[in-house]
């Protein structure tokens, strides 16, 4: 057991170094940051005082750069060492598939979840600032939610990469995020204003695709409203460790089935 | 030798273009597809940013809503003519209609659907009016929606709206709706506000009146439905008019306005009220001796 946590912990911290190697933290930061300082001084019509729209803002930004970076890291967790056959000898060591699998997986999920915690120390610290409002509740849970979402989407990047091309896993995902979390909300409504078959396939979509609109508490954050009930909280949570470990599962099926 | 032949041949091809982009317009007047003085944003967008303007509009009306879109709410920024009455700042809780849980309503009602029940739980299904200093927080949206699309009059509408009557900025709201005026020649509407403006938080009469007059100039209803929203505008346009005459002692010009309003809108409330207004003054001046 000792022995299968050193081997998962080594295998994460390589995913969490290059990362960190590539530097793109870095980049999509100073990006925020170009964006929201000059925003963050505008005073419309000569009147200063508003904030919300820096922090929606902010939390767009926040959310647009950890799908990036969710979708960016997973994708790459394999393919590279297909191709550079380095999968060999990290196999021969001797690893177990699945240990590789679960260590990977952990070193990208780590990875995000660090690149989101800078972002959102970053939005604690801007709010904090501007709205003398420092570490509320809901930012918490906000921040806690986030990581479910990440728990979602690099498990199910992990799986496309597996069994698609790395491009292809890398469109699909980011079609499933954004989709979800625009429309994910209002699929029901939408199957119920349609007839014939693309109700039922909405409707499949509804049961089966990944809820990611479920981790997403931007409007309770931007405009204060309250927490949501921790009982639901860990409800979402449950839901998040639940579809990562049945999209690990299918993708540790398709690693042991892979010729190599 | 053949470097300076270089550079010769680079400045004169740079002095051609510079030349060619200050004479094409010359050349051909009025077939040149961009207006001299247009800003970047309308080169850019083009006819799109009116639409863009409207959607910035529509995120200011969910920020007025706490962050909730409610296109059934009737107290709203915009998707309305009649702007938000005075009883919605009033009733500034959060409150909650028979629509909220719209999502999933039609198949939900059939089965329990968990999806359903935990979206309605994370997200917010109700709503609080913004008022008082929150109201600054609608101003971004505004304000780009004005800048994205000057042709919007109703983000110039709402914009003075907020600033003169939710922060208690009527200057800064003058200024912004004689800007729409500028921008906006044609447009009754931002007159009317700006005669309101100037009437109710300014108290300045005659520079309502000039705005009035300047908005029943330009107000010209056509016929049928089509102009049932200009000629709702007529009515009030001239019971200001009417009032003002008489609250200056002017009676001919306010029966003059009495007998334009029941010629063009009989049955409009404003018609209505300046003949009370007025019976009402000939019933004083009869009594006294």
């Amino acid at each position: 057991m000792k022995q299968w946590l050193l081997q998962v912990s080594a295998l994460s911290k390589l995913s969490v170094l290059e990362l960190y190697r590539r530097k793109d933290l870095a980049v999509v930061f100073l990006l925020a940051m170009i964006i929201l300082l000059p925003l963050a001084f505008l005073a419309p019509f000569g009147v200063s005082g508003a904030s919300r729209y820096v922090s929606e803002l902010a939390m767009l930004l926040i959310w647009l750069f950890s799908i990036i970076i969710g979708l960016g890291v997973s994708v790459r967790l394999f393919p590279p060492e297909f191709e550079s056959r380095t999968i060999y000898p990290l196999l021969a060591k001797p690893v177990g598939r699945g240990t590789v699998l679960f260590g990977k997986y952990l070193g990208a999920l780590s990875a995000s979840v660090s690149a989101v915690s800078v972002f959102y120390l970053a939005y604690a610290v801007l709010v904090g600032v501007r709205q003398g409002e420092w570490f509320a509740p809901v930012l918490f849970q906000a921040a806690l939610l986030h990581v479910g979402f990440l728990i979602v989407i690099t498990a199910l990047t992990l799986l496309g990469s597996l069994v698609m091309t790395p491009s292809a896993a890398l469109t699909l995902c980011a079609l499933t995020a954004v989709g979800m979390l625009a429309f994910g909300q209002r699929l029901p409504s939408l199957a119920a204003a349609q007839t014939g078959p693309g109700r039922w396939v909405l409707l499949a979509i509804h049961w089966i695709a990944p809820h990611l609109e479920f981790f997403d508490v931007r409007q309770r954050l931007v405009h204060a409203w309250p927490c949501v009930e921790w009982r639901v909280c860990t409800a979402v949570l449950a839901y998040a460790v639940c579809y990562a470990g049945l999209c690990l599962a299918l993708a540790g099926w398709a690693f042991r089935r892979k010729r190599l | 030798m053949t470097q300076p032949f270089q550079h010769a041949l680079v400045a004169a091809g740079a002095f051609i273009t510079v030349a060619g982009g200050h004479l094409v317009p010359h050349l051909f007047p009025g077939r040149m597809p961009q207006v001299a003085g247009e800003n970047v944003v309308a080169m850019l967008l083009g006819d799109a940013r009116q639409e863009l303007s409207f959607a910035l509009l529509e995120k200011a009306d969910d920020y007025f809503h706490g962050g909730a879109r409610h296109a059934e709410c009737e107290h709203g920024l915009s998707g309305t003519t009649e702007r938000l009455p005075e009883s919605c700042s009033a009733n500034g809780h959060a409150h909650e209609h028979s629509h909220h849980s719209d999502s999933g309503t039609a198949l939900s009602g059939r089965s329990f659907d968990i999806w359903t029940w935990l979206n309605r739980r994370i997200h917010v299904q109700e709503h609080r009016h913004a008022e008082g200093e929150d109201a600054r927080e609608l101003l971004p949206w505004l304000w780009a929606a004005c800048r994205t699309s000057p042709r919007n009059i109703q983000a110039y509408e709402s914009s003075a709206y907020v600033l003169g009557r939710m922060l208690g900025q009527p200057r800064e709201a003058q200024a912004l709706l004689e800007e729409g005026v500028r921008l906006n020649p044609e447009s009754a509407a931002l007159e009317f506000s700006l005669g309101e403006l100037a009437l109710h938080a300014l108290r300045d009469p005659a520079r309502a009146e000039q705005a009035f007059v300047a908005a029943r100039n330009t107000c010209r209803p056509v016929e049928g439905e089509a102009g049932e929203g200009d000629r709702f505008l007529l009515g009030r346009i001239l019971f200001y008019l009417g009032y003002l005459a008489h609250q200056r002692g002017d009676r001919n010009r306010a029966e003059n306005y009495l007998t334009e309003a029941e010629d063009e809108v009989p049955e409009h409330v404003g018609t209505r009220d300046l003949r009370r207004l007025l019976n009402r003054q000939h019933e004083n001046e009869r009594k006294e001796p």
